[in-house]
């Protein structure tokens, strides 16, 4: 059984600022249940579990050895995943803990098949990622909700908000599967329903696929040029509404969430422009997804860009580290701009031989976390990301988790002389 | 107490130069290994002297002279005794992670095979003109060898092979995969054609080519006097010109990605008066063809050890997986199961370190997230074995075969194949085939045609023989000409009698091990 009372009893504000042994000790009882439960309920992890010798009761040991690479999660065999629903469905019921055992009609798109999916209970979050194969992570009802209730802790944990007050200006589309936007939207509408603004309408599954791999037939040839005619106006548009609201509010408290280039592009706009979007001073920044392959602007400039444009204290610019696969996310602290784990995730850091990294001091390595707050698929991963965490905090706030210092991509397998092509055709597919 | 290593080899004239260097320290649980950093006035002094030692040593030494140096040195290795190859089997296991008898049954016994028989047969060896018809039998080497190339390439490569420049010095670049088999071919074929050798050792272990190198003083000071390994930074440009500048000919086998920059370089210093011989060899994938007739426990025994090779990390492993013909005594997944058996016996004498162990357990995952697709594939692992068996009934073409993870696919007729591959053209290079020697050549020819250069027989997949051709070009006529004719060799004069010798070794490596087998 998975035990929600107990992932209820983790995902708190509170445990950010408690007694680090005793939060350990629910998380790891935590993880030792939700392991358990994927064991018995899901096709895929229990065989997975079972190709390393692992049974149903683990001990903290079995940690390093539970975790699932990310890319698990793309491992279905079909490029058009809506023109076989049977065969997908299949597939995320297989890597699903919980039952995915309603009909799936032919879909006319991918988004017509998530939506299907959608109405069904399971929310099939995507990113993108680097190659353009969309990882999906099944989520149902239980788990969307963990998602929410785990961002607004950590929220809760580091900002005071106005609930119900404060005005959010989203930089992200309102209608998206791709699930960094869903996450924002649904944390900004729980938070202050109604005082949400967004800067794109729909952001289509289908669209993004075919920018991510590149198009194939003359279709998509057809609409990519289409699509690559139109982002400059979509995005110009994007920014017009997002300062516009800015405008609007400026005289109330507002939280402003978007992708840093959209930050970038917005605080340009204004200053090239001469407007005035002088913020209330209590007002946030916030940005999350990286710059996405443009170029990259530093946090120095960041701040400097924002005090400019917005009149905003830089160290109210917070930045955000999170991910499609994880239920949380890693959020700046406003003492010290650092970027503190919740405490309902336990970290593991893996180095060159993926030997575990004793968690003490300033460590890096590739980063793997068990998250139970996960119940429809488990929470377990092991990521493409090298990051650097300070186990003994920042110090500077009354936050008592390791801090995420630096974060970068792991270099895919290379260093193998001639198979390095090798590397590349297998570590990015 | 930590041992102290030499990450570079200078001969004894320019040892003076250890003054002038400054070095860095890489350390290896129970070494210390001393890396020089090269900048380019020390580079300019290292080719200064060894082109001149050239002319003063090896260019004087007789052909037969050198190939009994060289096997003197080959079988200092082949004893286990020999204190140098102990610090090797000691060291670069810790470098590659890499098991030690993966080393000794791989490496080690390629190396074995540089003898003084090789040598004069590779520096004597003139292709027979019938080979662009056919592929023809060259006992010498036990091989068969078939060359493709238009009536204007022929006339062209009987006019190279008339005319052979002289060649002074050679660089090579290393790759790390094969943990210093390219360095010590790039000494032997450097000295066969009497040229000095530069060889820039790999980054993640510089140890092996100067202790290669140092084996070499031990036989003959001359030839000694003509070898350098030192590392620097790839693609650093003011020490990459004076090598390359310098370099009659240079030998570069690493990523494609390297090999094609090198080659745009090579390609710009010609057209500004150089006259460089580029030797290029890039990334490849390898594959395994299962005849019906050979479908059987022994083979797949021999499967197994060519999976087995360098961690599936060689440009000839069979990293897009093993397909076996339908029809024969045997069904496919029958072979993947004997794949298993048999590899439960060989792991126990090619053990797997952890860091693969890992790694393919991390492929495994992915296998096992898609047979929720596939409901017909069977993944046979348990975490007592350092290795998995894929069996997917539905062939596919996909380089995921590294770290022992064997995928197994069933083929109507063997030929099903080429239609398949035509998408990796590009990335062709060895192909290894248990087919009875009746069906051997028609498909061979098919093979070259396609794009493969290097068929050998299951089992030797990853044991290359040195004579065999390499990437479409000859060794040590590749560095004298052009790349205008695509070399393509068999590494046996009959596949069936091949194949029952080497089901004999495979029996002696599951009883005896790596350690007690002759070379």
């Amino acid at each position: 059984m998975y035990n929600s009372e107990l992932i209820e009893q983790l995902v708190r504000p509170e445990n950010y600022f408690k007694d680090p042994e005793e939060v350990r000790e629910l998380r790891h009882k935590a993880i030792k249940m939700a392991h358990k439960f994927h064991y018995n309920n899901n096709a895929f992890y229990h065989n997975y579990c079972k190709m390393k010798g692992i049974g149903e009761e683990i001990t903290e040991k079995d940690f390093p050895k539970i975790l699932i690479p990310d890319d698990t999660f793309k491992s279905y065999d079909m490029e058009y995943p809506e023109k076989e629903p049977l065969k997908f469905r299949n597939w995320v019921d297989y890597v699903s803990s919980v039952k995915v055992d309603f009909t799936l009609k032919p879909a006319g798109s991918l988004d017509d098949l998530l939506s299907q999916l959608d109405k069904n209970g399971l929310l099939l979050g995507f990113s993108s990622g680097t190659t353009g194969r969309l990882t999906f992570l099944p989520r149902d009802k239980y788990t969307q909700q963990m998602i929410v209730k785990s961002y607004i802790a950590t929220v809760d944990a580091t900002v005071e908000l106005n609930k119900g007050k404060d005005k959010f200006v989203l930089g992200i589309p309102k209608k998206t599967y791709l699930q960094i936007g869903w996450n924002g939207r649904n944390v900004a509408e729980a938070l202050s329903p109604g005082n949400v603004v967004y800067a794109f309408k729909e952001l289509k599954s289908d669209i993004v696929r075919m920018r991510m791999r590149g198009p194939r037939g003359v279709k998509e040839k057809v609409l990519n040029s289409l699509v690559k005619i139109m982002l400059p106006r979509v995005e110009k548009k994007a920014i017009k509404t997002i300062i516009d609201s800015l405008i609007k509010w400026k005289n109330e408290r507002v939280i402003y969430l978007a992708p840093p280039f959209i930050i970038v592009e917005s605080a340009k706009y204004v200053l090239e422009n001469g407007i005035d979007v002088k913020l209330r001073e209590d007002s946030i920044l916030a940005s999350t997804g990286g710059f996405k392959g443009r170029k990259e602007t530093s946090r120095e400039e960041m701040n400097k860009l924002i005090e400019e444009a917005f009149g905003i204290d830089p160290q109210r610019y917070l930045d955000i580290y999170g991910m499609t696969e994880s239920n949380s996310m890693i959020m700046d602290c406003l003492e010290a701009n650092k970027k503190h784990v919740p405490p309902w995730k336990e970290i593991i850091l893996f180095d060159e031989n993926l030997e575990p990294i004793e968690p003490e001091g300033r460590v890096t390595g590739q980063y793997g976390f068990l998250e139970p707050s996960s119940r429809s698929f488990p929470g377990f991963i092991l990521t493409g990301d090298k990051i650097t965490v300070n186990f003994d905090g920042c110090g500077e706030c009354n936050k008592i988790t390791p801090v995420v210092e630096e974060i970068r991509r792991m270099p895919k397998v290379e260093g193998r002389g001639c198979a390095g092509v090798l590397a590349r055709v297998v570590g990015g597919s | 107490m930590n041992r102290n290593l030499k990450g570079y080899y200078l001969p004894p004239s320019l040892e003076y130069l250890e003054d002038k260097l400054e070095f860095r320290e890489l350390s290896a649980d129970g070494f210390n290994i001393t890396v020089p950093k090269i900048s380019k006035d020390i580079v300019i002094e290292i080719v200064s002297t060894i082109r001149n030692s050239r002319d003063k040593y090896i260019a004087n030494i007789s052909i037969e002279e050198i190939a009994e140096i060289y096997d003197r040195v080959s079988r200092k290795w082949k004893n286990n005794d020999y204190e140098k190859k102990k610090v090797a089997l000691d060291v670069l296991p810790k470098l590659t992670n890499l098991s030690k008898e993966i080393i000794e049954y791989y490496q080690f016994r390629t190396i074995y095979k540089i003898n003084k028989e090789t040598i004069l047969f590779l520096s004597h060896f003139v292709p027979p003109k019938e080979v662009f018809k056919k592929f023809i039998k060259i006992e010498k080497s036990k091989s068969m060898l078939r060359a493709f190339g238009s009536l204007f390439s022929q006339l062209k490569l009987a006019k190279a092979l008339k005319s052979k420049k002289e060649i002074k010095l050679i660089t090579y670049i290393t790759p790390s995969n094969v943990p210093g088999l390219i360095e010590c071919l790039g000494m032997f074929l450097s000295s066969i054609v009497k040229a000095s050798s530069v060889i820039k050792s790999p980054s993640m272990q510089p140890v092996f080519a100067p202790l290669f190198a140092e084996s070499i003083l031990e036989e003959s000071k001359e030839i000694g006097e003509t070898i350098a390994v030192i590392p620097w930074k790839g693609g650093t440009i003011e020490i990459e010109d004076i090598l390359f500048i310098n370099s009659e000919a240079v030998s570069v086998v690493s990523s494609t990605e390297t090999a094609l920059s090198v080659k745009r370089r090579i390609d710009d210093l010609n057209k500004k008066g150089c006259n460089i011989k580029g030797c290029y060899h890039g990334g490849k994938f390898g594959l395994e063809i299962i005849g019906r007739e050979y479908c059987n426990r022994d083979v797949a025994g021999l499967a197994v050890i060519d999976g087995f090779g360098y961690e599936g990390y060689m440009c000839s492993s069979p990293v897009f997986g093993f397909f076996v013909e339908k029809g024969g005594k045997y069904s496919p997944e029958d072979f993947a199961k004997f794949m298993v058996k048999e590899a439960e016996l060989l792991e126990k004498v090619i053990p797997q370190s952890e860091y693969f162990k890992k790694l393919r357990e991390k492929q495994v995952a992915r296998l096992i997230a898609k047979e929720g697709m596939d409901k017909d594939v069977k993944i046979y692992t348990s975490p007592e074995h350092d290795f998995a068996v894929v069996y997917e009934p539905r062939p596919t073409l996909n380089p995921i075969g590294q770290n022992r993870l064997f995928r197994v696919m069933p083929l109507s007729s063997v030929e099903d194949i080429f239609p398949m591959l035509k998408p990796w053209k590009d990335y062709l290079q060895s192909i290894g085939v248990a087919l009875l020697d009746s069906r051997l050549l028609q498909f061979a020819e098919k093979a070259g045609k396609i794009g493969f250069t290097n068929i050998r027989v299951t089992g030797t997949l990853t044991l290359p023989r040195l004579g065999e051709s390499w990437d479409g070009n000859l060794p040590v006529a590749e560095f004298y000409i052009p790349d205008i004719v695509r070399w393509v060799s068999i590494n046996t004069i009959s596949i069936d009698e091949e194949i029952k010798y080497l089901i004999d070794e495979k029996n002696k490596l599951i009883n005896k091990g790596v350690w007690s087998l002759e070379g």
